[in-house]
């Protein structure tokens, strides 16, 4: 299981890299370094800023369900459920910000906006593949279970 | 198993996009000359791309391969593991090309876009690639439990 291991580190950077995006937004809003007017000027930063902290608690949850795995085994009732949880977040956000940004998007040529599309639905395959390894990982527990009665 | 049937249907709509893509480049790729003109193809990025874009399809049609083994003979079943492993390893490969590609970019500043690319879809892909393969170890752990299972009976 060292791709556990690996998957697991990659989940805990992307947990510290969004602390620190959150706290320096944070921070740059109620400080006058850059202005007063510099947040504002987005209307959407607080959207963003929602989608982002429940991207944050999304990858939480997946961090949570891995180390589960790493503790007790893949096929344990936990790590299902938090990888699910996760799982289901990622995709409700997938799909949101790809309606908004399709709906923001000036077509045929917004080359930034067709990036971030691409990234929205990476970002729905990412809650469905973990969504299908909780389903795995369900399915592993029953047949654990069997297999431990029948011991 | 609804989830697996979901996923198998956006790994084929996904194989279809990329079937379609491989049947433009080969046989309008004189079309394309002429509508965008020589230029285009003369770009290093361009054929850069296209090999990436092709090691990422095999990386997809064996992962619809592993998903369809998998809704046939049940999730632990070694074809699919395999297939599946197989397409997170293409995954990883191609991922942690585009980061070289890509860190090259930023270094030279190249390409504007190089350091968004760097921190989304390339990070994006390897994250894909790694879960792939922990989802294909999964099922390889299954299957064991399953033989122990099977022998008890």
């Amino acid at each position: 299981m060292r791709n556990l291991k690996i998957l697991f580190g990659f989940t805990i950077f992307v947990i510290i890299a969004f602390m620190i995006q959150i706290a320096t937004i944070t921070y740059y809003y109620f400080s006058d370094s850059v202005g007063p007017n510099y947040p504002d000027s987005d209307p959407k930063l607080w959207f963003v800023q929602f989608l982002m902290s429940v991207i944050f608690i999304g990858v939480c949850f997946i961090s949570k369900g891995l180390h589960n795995t790493i503790q007790k085994g893949p096929f344990e009732k936990t790590s299902g459920l938090n990888l699910k949880i996760g799982g289901m977040l990622l995709l409700i956000i997938g799909v949101i910000s790809f309606g908004n940004d399709l709906l923001s998007a000036k077509l045929p040529h917004d080359e930034t906006n067709m990036a971030l599309l691409v990234l929205d639905i990476m970002l729905m395959i990412v809650g469905f593949g973990a969504l299908f390894t909780a389903d795995v990982l369900k399915s592993g527990i029953i047949l654990q279970q069997e297999n431990d009665l029948t011991i | 198993m609804k989830i697996l049937k979901i996923l198998f249907a956006i790994s084929i709509l996904t194989s279809i996009y990329c079937i379609a893509d491989l049947i433009f480049l080969a046989f309008f790729f004189e079309e394309m000359k002429t509508l965008l003109g020589n230029g285009f193809t003369s770009d290093d990025s361009f054929w850069f791309d296209r090999s990436i874009g092709f090691v990422n399809s095999i990386g997809v049609f064996s992962i619809t391969l592993g998903l369809w083994n998998a809704i046939k003979t049940g999730p632990y079943e070694k074809k699919a593991s395999t297939f599946i492993y197989i397409g997170g390893i293409l995954f990883i490969l191609s991922s942690l090309i585009l980061i070289c590609y890509d860190l090259i970019s930023v270094i030279h500043l190249s390409n504007p876009y190089s350091f968004a690319n760097l921190m989304t879809t390339d990070f994006m892909l390897l994250v894909l690639g790694i879960g792939t393969i922990f989802t294909a170890d999964v099922l390889k752990k299954g299957i064991v439990l399953k033989q122990d299972n099977d022998l008890t009976i």
